[in-house]
């Protein structure tokens, strides 16, 4: 069953098209990764499905009902959760402060084993502007996720991750996965495509160019090729 | 479990409470003014230091409360306790308005420094047409506005049962603006640490990632304008029935400044700073305006120039952080 649909959505800045008549289905249980060279129009249509920028045309279904009308938070409130592409924590509250904001009031008791998910439970108290880069975008993932949303938008979740915090940060992901949790993730990082990848968009220059799982994408030739710029 | 930084506001409500007891009715009675300002400022440090929204126009809903207890006041002043309910209704139509104005202003899109510019604007165009209401015709029931003279022979807050009649002037007046500072004090305390708070925090970082939290964030700053807009009625009704009477200049430019100036140079992040900076401004102010009411206005604009400056936390806000870590931290 489809989770959401997109319905030939597009997206126009004064004459420049960032997003073109794009469909997409995602399925409940899914771990989608949208993906394209820079410019492609990926964090455009991630904001047009929280409802950041506005539709030009086109269709937004979440649950089979249309939520274009709905503001941000409203859309949130249906079940969804979103991590922006520079972590966005709150610097001047502490770890917890952050994750009382985030949880529903129902969730209240899960806020350490959150902490504990995401190796945080000794920072509790700090505040998360004192925290390292990494750490700020698992606080960040914990903010989009710790309501248990449905589905949930990640936007470049491993930038300036190293190595081994983008190994954790992929362990996280799918473990939340596996208790039902959906993801979108807009990702330029291949490492974790491969990791936890369950299918794959591409976009280029705002048109979907390719669908499929992570190993028919990658081993796609358009695919490298308009990562490489030849296309 | 007393925290180390509620020493200083226990300390300073023990002197407050003690005060009468050491000083005539002349000092209690202007002790009792400076006191009155700090309610207007307590609901600009609410916007401005909590919610990071600056509301320039204060003072519009200080003199809307003042000018609302007056007209109420005159025209019901045989009915039966209008000096308990006038001040309250005056106090409801403040913060409607206040919810009115912060409605257009969230829902309409406009923040940053446009607010500031909106907000002068409402209590400059409010002290404008207040100040053209010299004419006999400019009156509501039994008031007359009085122009730029503005309006007096309002009775006073208080009630009378049976023989006894309370009026909430001279020791009375003090004592009641001390216990409800220090409620209200708590009161805000008590806000800042709830969801309701941090949602205005952490709005003030970054409104749209409150959102995407799912947090109306639109209606929690049109509720807290209204609540800063209340604090600020609160202020005008006391300072009205205070000296008994009410004035244009109570919402102009040079008054619709002060808060400002109080606020930030006491530390607008720390409630207790601000009550307390703002009494200590106020009675500077005064004190140099029995010499001349420019010395004031020069020396507040001087201090927010410095303080802006060198201590862009506020005076009291870094004198009490440093007197905690000398005094009261662990060694």
């Amino acid at each position: 069953m489809n989770l959401l649909e997109l319905n030939f959505v597009s997206k126009k800045f004064g004459g420049f098209t960032a997003v073109d008549n794009v469909s997409l289905k995602i399925n409940r249980g899914d771990i989608r990764f949208i993906i394209g060279p820079n410019g492609a129009g990926k964090s455009t249509l991630f904001k047009m499905i929280i409802g950041v920028h506005n539709l030009n045309s086109g269709q937004v279904l979440f649950n089979n009902q249309n939520i274009e009308k709905l503001s941000l938070n409203e859309r949130i409130n249906l079940g969804i959760g979103v991590k922006f592409q520079a972590p966005s924590v709150f610097s001047e509250l502490t770890v917890k402060e952050n994750l009382i904001l985030a949880i529903k009031s129902k969730f209240n008791d899960e806020i350490f084993s959150f902490l504990e998910k995401f190796g945080l439970e000794k920072d509790q108290d700090v505040l998360a502007g004192d925290l390292s880069h990494g750490k700020k975008q698992w606080l960040d993932i914990a903010l989009s996720t710790i309501s248990r949303p449905e589905l949930v938008f990640l936007d470049e979740p491993t930038a300036g991750l190293s190595f081994e915090e983008t190994k954790k940060t992929g362990k996280i992901i799918q473990d939340l996965n596996g208790e039902g949790v959906t993801f979108v993730i807009v990702e330029h990082n291949m490492e974790i495509l491969k990791q936890i990848a369950k299918s794959v968009s591409v976009l280029h220059l705002g048109k979907l160019f390719f669908e499929g799982s992570p190993k028919e994408v990658l081993s796609n030739k358009e695919v490298t090729n308009i990562y490489l710029g030849i296309l | 479990m007393l925290k180390k930084d509620n020493i200083f506001t226990i300390s300073v409500f023990i002197v407050l409470l003690i005060i009468p007891i050491l000083f005539d009715d002349f000092y209690i009675n202007n002790i009792s003014y400076f006191m009155i300002w700090t309610f207007i400022s307590l609901g600009l440090a609410l916007i401005w230091g909590m919610g990071g929204i600056l509301s320039f126009g204060q003072t519009a809903f200080f003199g809307l409360a003042g000018y609302s207890f007056a007209i109420i006041s005159i025209n019901f002043s045989d009915i039966y306790a209008v000096g308990i309910w006038s001040p309250i209704l005056a106090l409801a139509i403040t913060a409607i308005f206040g919810a009115i104005v912060g409605y257009f202003l969230f829902y309409g899109g406009i923040y940053d420094v446009f607010i500031g510019i909106v907000t002068l604007a409402i209590t400059l165009v409010l002290e404008t047409f207040m100040a053209q209401t010299a004419g006999p015709e400019w009156t509501v029931g039994n008031a007359r506005l009085n122009g730029f003279n503005g309006m007096q022979g309002m009775p006073p807050i208080g009630i009378k049962i049976g023989e006894y009649k309370f009026d909430l002037q001279g020791i009375g007046q003090y004592y009641f603006i001390v216990f409800l500072a220090m409620f209200l004090l708590w009161l805000l305390y008590k806000i800042k640490k709830s969801n309701f708070g941090l949602i205005l925090l952490a709005s003030k970082e970054d409104r749209t990632r409150v959102e995407s939290l799912g947090h109306n964030v639109k209606k929690i700053q049109m509720i807290t304008f209204s609540l800063s807009a209340l604090l600020a009625g609160v202020s005008g009704i006391l300072y009205t029935n205070w000296g008994g009477y009410i004035t244009p200049s109570s919402m102009g430019l040079i008054a619709s400044a002060m808060p400002v100036i109080w606020v930030a140079a006491s530390g607008k992040n720390d409630f207790f700073s601000v009550f307390f900076g703002c009494i200590l401004l106020v009675y500077i102010s005064q004190t140099l305006a029995v010499n001349g009411a420019q010395y004031a206005i020069i020396l507040m604009g001087l201090i927010l120039v410095i303080v802006t400056r060198y201590f862009p936390e506020g005076i009291i806000l870094m004198l009490k952080k440093l007197l905690t870590n000398k005094f009261l931290s662990k060694k």
